[in-house]
């Protein structure tokens, strides 16, 4: 069954790892290993995980679901960038 | 889309924040499902379901997150909106109790496999033991009504009463002609009811006495019922059968000029009612007093739903047309023409061979002398012990 919603939960943080980030195509990134959203705007959404910030831009961007811990982003993907410090 | 349908059904609120980003946190951090979730000109849009909503509104308020376009959705969110058109839900209530009472009552019988017996006539006896439509559906016992039905009848042989939901099937199995003969046992002869010359014999059962070409008279014997055994013994026996002969035959017909000829007035008194399964509802009637002369047109329609779907619903009309009879002179010419109609239905009863026609005019009336010789059945059954 495809999850349309995000539903919460406490993750342990001692099970967090370094960060992954799946890409398909064009319209869909899966960032595991995620803590907070940071920014969220129709083209800019950037998750800070444990090392990084992780920026992706594009159009009519969205959220599809956001466990803790993992999140995916859906829309018109044109740049996935990786920031640090 | 299970689950769009599970949010429908419990309900769910749907709203737009300001700082979409640190919404998404809040909504993670509080473990509140929700869906649909995006950024529109800056702001976040989304839904939860409609039990989160004390909870999530309490912490975007706590986190000085503004809140608007502010909506319940889904099945509380409609009965909310129109919770004071109280008819509109007794209505809906009535729709649903009609529907399912009405699911315990005959709404269709359909009469299958006859082709001699009128669909009128068995669904009259199937009325007479209780299947009708309109019945109560556990009252019916279609075993006992299908066996009586067959019981009561000369002409059906077998019957099945299906019940499939609110429609009923009835199959019936006509008797043949066959089997009509063997159920008549009373031994009999076939006489002459006429005189003639058999032109062909179709024997059925019985002996027959007369061969083709043989003059008879009326009331002659023809097919005899005894049979002789080879050992000397008699058995009597129905004799069945049709003997064809060809008869001369006489008709004098009449037509006076001066007659009597039915004309419609134009004035009509309509009544009209509405049955619904059996019950009546009278819409429009004549309180007046009928005319003495009127012709009586009764007409039942069903109502079918948009052309198709037949509904347990008739309109039954009563149209009464005034008529007066008024005097017609005909011309001679138009007397001959109704001799001739008459005449011609005489002739159906055969085939015909050869006519003559004489007409004659006294002045007031036409007459037509008509002899003809028709080829026709003039077998007669008389029983054995019967004298003639």
């Amino acid at each position: 069954m495809n999850m349309r919603f995000a539903k919460m939960s406490v993750q342990n943080e001692s099970l967090a790892e370094s960060f992954t980030v799946s890409v398909a195509g064009d319209r869909e990134v899966s960032v595991s290993g995620c803590k907070k959203v940071l920014t969220y705007e129709e083209d800019l959404i950037r998750i800070q995980t444990r090392e990084c910030v992780v920026a992706v831009k594009g159009e009519a961007l969205s959220l599809k679901s956001f466990h803790p811990g993992e999140m995916r982003i859906t829309g018109r993907i044109d740049t996935l960038a990786i920031e640090r410090g | 889309m299970l689950f769009s349908i599970f949010a429908f059904i419990v309900g769910y609120l749907s709203l737009s924040t300001s700082c979409p980003a640190k919404t998404a946190n809040l909504l993670s951090s509080l473990s509140v499902s929700s869906f649909g979730f995006h950024v529109r000109e800056g702001r976040a849009c989304f839904r939860c379901l409609l039990f989160s909503k004390k909870k999530l509104l309490a912490a975007l308020e706590e986190h000085d997150i503004a809140v608007a376009d502010l909506r319940v959705g889904g099945l509380p969110g409609f009965f909310l909106r129109y919770r004071w058109r109280v008819g509109a839900f007794l209505g809906a209530a009535a729709c649903v109790m009609l529907t399912l009472l009405s699911q315990n009552f005959v709404w269709q019988i359909e009469v299958v496999g006859n082709e001699k017996v009128p669909d009128g006539e068995i669904l009259a006896a199937l009325a007479a033991e209780g299947v009708y439509e309109g019945a109560y559906i556990k009252n019916i016992d279609p075993l006992a009504a299908a066996n009586r039905c067959v019981m009561k009848s000369d002409l059906l042989s077998w019957m099945s009463v299906n019940i499939v939901g609110n429609h009923i099937e009835a199959v019936v199995v006509e008797y043949s002609d066959r089997e009509v003969a063997e159920r008549d046992k009373a031994p009999s002869n076939i006489v002459a009811k006429k005189s003639g010359i058999i032109r062909r014999i179709e024997l059925v059962s019985g002996v027959a006495v007369a061969g083709e070409g043989r003059v008879v008279s009326e009331g002659e014997l023809l097919v005899s019922g005894v049979n002789l055994l080879r050992n000397e013994k008699y058995i009597y026996q129905p004799a069945k059968g049709k003997v064809y002969a060809e008869t001369l035959n006489q008709a004098v017909l009449e037509q006076p000029l001066l007659t009597e000829e039915k004309v419609y007035t134009g004035r009509v008194f309509t009544e009209k009612s509405y049955i619904f399964f059996t019950k009546s509802k009278k819409v429009s009637e004549y309180s007046g007093n009928l005319p003495a002369n009127c012709d009586r047109i009764e007409t039942k329609e069903r109502v079918m739903l948009f052309g198709k779907i037949p509904l347990p619903l008739w309109v039954h009309k009563v149209e009464y047309r005034e008529f007066v009879y008024t005097e017609k002179t005909l011309s001679e010419e138009e007397a001959r023409e109704i001799l001739a109609a008459r005449a011609a239905e005489l002739l159906l009863s055969g085939e015909l061979v050869s006519r003559e026609d004489a007409y004659s005019f006294d002045g007031e009336k036409v007459t037509l002398t008509m002899r003809y010789r028709l080829v026709e059945d003039i077998a007669k059954n008389l029983l054995l012990f019967e004298s003639p």
